[in-house]
């Protein structure tokens, strides 16, 4: 399928040479367009950022002392894309309501679901939801149903552990 | 020294290259003005030329629909009057003389005319006297430039009729105007470039279609790759607009006045593409073959080598390209009329392929209105559905709406019928709320528990792991019938266990159950299950004990487990359709006993039934549950006589358990009621 290479490298190209915010894309193997490595960085404003100073620096912690954890993710592209939707999973464990808690880490996203999927959807728009899944959890369509639970009942906790679990896993190694 | 008109007009051409010098007289020229003002021109065209009222009715029809399809000109009735917004005129066609003494001593002469004459003649005369009026304010000097600028500037607005004046043109000149809008608006897509959205790449117009409703633009060969895939591997959901979000917005907008909004692509769109007339066809056939599919009244010819649907008003047969949308109303007035009785009209059907009139209730030659329909004989199948329809019942789980399996590829368990996009349960076929799916999974009362990603690579030998099905029947639009024959075995010999117990007085019961028990290869707990067997009367079980629901997956792959009990498991019978109203039966085969999958699948397939008409309810289920059962084995006659007694027990338990669940709609069937007696 030359045309669907064709127009991954495209995209390829696009979000390498204007990266969007906390998004990092390479390739697995640099023969292959169609299996991505993605890095994305937590949303300063959620759980899943660290703050590098985090016991002495209350008053301190500005955003320079903030750092997102570093997610990893494998994103495949099938050889029909763009006409099928690609396949997105986190590598790194991820403590949130709608993402597995398991090596899968798989998540549903409604952009990817196959009768959502239209073939001018682009990558960037899947990589851009997931980053705002990470900001805005949806705990009434969750997968993880006790995680949900926390994140409603007891927000404080939530945090804590999202951010144990950041701190653990998402070292970006 | 040089004539001052030859230089103006090198001027003039150096500024208008589409100028046209007349080779053979010096100092004429001509020029067309295009005609493309900033707002549309609303047109309208009188119902006949001289204005005389030739018909009281409004315009016919055709000539809006005409308009429709072209898709450049909306349409507007009003009494005698339609009226059209066209965005391009046909040109102002303007020819200059410069006479010997111009600029000083003569006017210049200019002639104006357009081509049909949509402009009045009074008017270009104004327009042409306009011309020497500029020529005496400025002088007496050169005024070409002048006055083609002034022209073009009062084109911007057509002339006064792009800002609300009135352009009434005759009818005879309509054609010729809206295909001159039709060409020219064409013409300009065309010189245009767009980004593709699929390839991303940049293509000229006259390689793009511009989608009839929505307006977004794709390359032509990024449709025809998208589109012919598609239709090829069925999939008539995805032949819509392929920009993200544009169908299910439209959806969201029309929702309020359309139940179903109609986002896929006409067949004419489709040929304008353009995409192969023989795709399209299939395309069209696709279309009306599901919409008889989701319609359970629709009875298929019997004929073997036809199969044909049954003529029906509702769903005509497509005839070329169109496509005959069936509306909802029609469906109430159906239901309506259906309450009246009829004699033999709802009987008599007609295939609409080969014209064979068949009887709709026993699938004979029609019998005329006044004879009962006789037996229905034992169509074979062959191996092919046979195996076939194994595999459905292995691999695939039924959509709880409208009954079309499904089966799973990857993913996880939430699914979405392709044929009436319901959401449900991969593994019990439960419906699921859309607005919130994933909570059936993270409910600790359903059976289905944290099992949202099971089987996640895909169901069956060539896609991943076995998996029993989330159903074991068939979808009742192809029950599975076994031959009479066995039916009454079961009937007989479930009854006799049953009439037994009741029959027997106390000491002789307790004989009997352990008698029973012991065929069952159980012990205590099994005599426990017999015990529940009503002394005299049948009544409802111990209800508490069915409370769990939620089936268990079957691996038919994996090895067999060792056979349970089989008396303790029918008190555990799950209860599913308490949270969905549709009750599966078939959940608590996977659940109850392993071997009857092996059973089930040693068991000779009758007739196929095709389309169970609506009454067929709960109870008819319940049966063929039992008759499937039944089916001969190659067990001794001890363990007949066990599954035989488990069969039964089990009809009676799902018979008792639909009695406090109960819809309204089955209330009114008593049938569904009766424990069936043969």
């Amino acid at each position: 399928m030359a045309s669907s290479q064709k127009r991954i490298t495209k995209e390829l190209a696009e979000v390498t040479s204007d990266p969007p915010v906390g998004i990092k894309v390479s390739l697995v193997d640099e023969s292959n367009v169609h299996n991505w490595n993605v890095i994305l960085d937590g949303p300063p404003d959620s759980p899943y950022a660290v703050c590098l100073l985090s016991h002495t620096s209350s008053s301190l912690a500005n955003s320079k002392l903030i750092q997102g954890g570093k997610f990893k993710l494998l994103l495949v592209l099938p050889t029909e894309y763009p006409f099928k939707p690609p396949v997105i999973n986190f590598k790194t464990r991820v403590y949130h309501p709608n993402i597995t808690f398991d090596d899968k880490g798989s998540m549903c996203i409604g952009i990817l679901k196959a009768e959502a999927w239209k073939p001018s959807s682009k990558i960037l728009s899947v990589l851009t939801a997931t980053q705002q899944l990470l900001s805005e959890p949806v705990p009434d369509d969750a997968l993880e149903s006790a995680i949900a639970e926390k994140f409603k009942s007891d927000r404080k906790d939530f945090n804590a552990e999202a951010k144990k679990y950041t701190k653990q896993y998402a070292t970006g190694k | 020294m040089e004539d001052e008109r030859q230089v103006e007009l090198d001027c003039i051409s150096a500024i208008f290259p589409e100028i046209v010098l007349d080779p053979e007289r010096p100092f004429n020229a001509a020029i067309e003005l295009p005609i493309n003002p900033r707002n549309p021109v609303k047109v309208y065209f009188p119902a006949s030329a001289d204005g005389a009222i030739q018909t009281p009715f409004p315009t016919p029809p055709h000539s809006a629909a005409s308009g429709q399809e072209e898709g450049q000109a909306t349409v507007t009735i009003t009494n005698d009057i339609e009226s059209h917004n066209l965005s391009y005129l046909p040109s102002l066609r303007l020819l200059i003389t410069l006479p010997g003494g111009y600029p000083a001593t003569c006017a210049p002469k200019f002639e104006l005319s357009t081509a049909p004459p949509w402009l009045s003649r009074n008017y270009l005369d104004g327009l042409e006297s306009n011309g020497n009026q500029m020529w005496e304010e400025a002088g007496r000097t050169e005024i070409i430039f002048g006055y083609i600028d002034s022209l073009q500037q009062e084109a911007e607005n057509a002339f006064g009729y792009g800002e609300g004046k009135v352009l009434e043109i005759p009818q005879d000149y309509k054609i010729a105007l809206l295909d001159y809008d039709i060409k020219a608006t064409q013409a300009a897509f065309e010189r245009e470039t767009f980004d593709c959205g699929v390839c991303l790449d940049p293509k000229k117009g006259s390689v793009c279609h511009k989608m009839i409703d929505c307006g977004h633009v794709f390359c032509v060969q990024c449709l025809q790759d998208f589109y012919n895939n598609a239709i090829n591997e069925g999939d008539l959901v995805s032949v819509r607009c392929l920009a993200p979000d544009c169908a299910k917005k439209r959806a969201d907008s029309q929702s309020a006045k359309h139940r179903k909004p109609k986002t896929q692509l006409s067949p004419s769109e489709l040929l304008q593409i353009p995409i192969e007339h023989e795709l399209v066809t299939r395309y069209v056939k696709l279309k009306h073959k599901a919409e008889l599919e989701s319609d359970k009244n629709t009875v298929y010819c019997p004929r073997k080598w036809c199969q044909g649907a049954a003529r029906s008003k509702k769903h005509k047969k497509p005839k070329g390209f169109e496509i005959v949308e069936s509306d909802d109303e029609s469906d109430a007035e159906e239901k309506e009329n259906g309450s009246k009785f009829q004699a033999g009209n709802d009987l008599l059907a007609v295939c609409e392929d080969c014209s064979f009139a068949f009887c709709s209730r026993c699938y004979q030659g029609w019998h005329g209105e006044f004879t009962l329909c006789a037996p229905k004989p034992n169509g074979e199948l062959t191996e092919e559905d046979k195996a076939s329809l194994e595999y459905l019942k292995l691999h695939t789980t039924p959509c709880p709406t409208c009954a079309a399996p499904a089966q799973k590829t990857h993913g996880c368990n939430h699914m979405i019928c392709f044929k009436c996009n319901s959401h449900f349960c991969y593994l019990c076929s439960a419906w699921l709320e859309p607005s919130n799916p994933y909570k059936h999974y993270n409910m600790e009362t359903t059976g289905c528990y944290m099992r949202l990603w099971e089987l996640e690579a895909g169901d069956g030998d060539d896609v991943g792991i076995g998996f029993g099905g989330g159903v074991a029947e068939q979808p009742e639009a192809e029950e599975i019938e076994i031959p009479e024959e066995e039916e009454l075995n079961l009937g007989d010999l479930a009854d006799e266990v049953i009439r037994r117990l009741q029959n027997a007085g106390p000491g002789q019961r307790e004989e009997l159950e352990d008698a029973f028990a012991l065929a069952l290869g159980g012990g205590p707990e099994a005599r426990e299950a017999f015990a529940a067997v009503p002394h005299g009367e049948p009544i409802a079980p111990a209800q508490q004990e069915l409370q769990r629901e939620g089936p268990l997956v079957l691996r038919i792959n994996a090895a067999p487990p060792p056979p349970p009990p089989a008396a303790p498991a029918v008190p555990d019978a799950p209860q599913p359709g308490r949270r969905n109203g549709h009750p599966r039966r078939g959940n608590l085969n996977h659940r109850i006993d392993p071997r009857l999958a092996g059973i089930r699948a040693a068991a000779p397939m009758g007739g196929v039934r095709r389309a169970q008409p609506a009454r067929a309810g709960r109870r008819q289920e319940a049966r063929a549950d039992a008759r499937v059962g039944a089916a001969p084995q190659a067990h001794g006659q001890e363990q007949e006589a066990a599954h035989q007694a488990w069969v039964q027990r089990f009809v009676e338990l799902a018979l008792n358990d639909q009695e406090d669940q109960l819809d309204s709609d089955d209330e009114e069937d008593a049938a569904a009621w009766e424990i069936p007696v043969r």
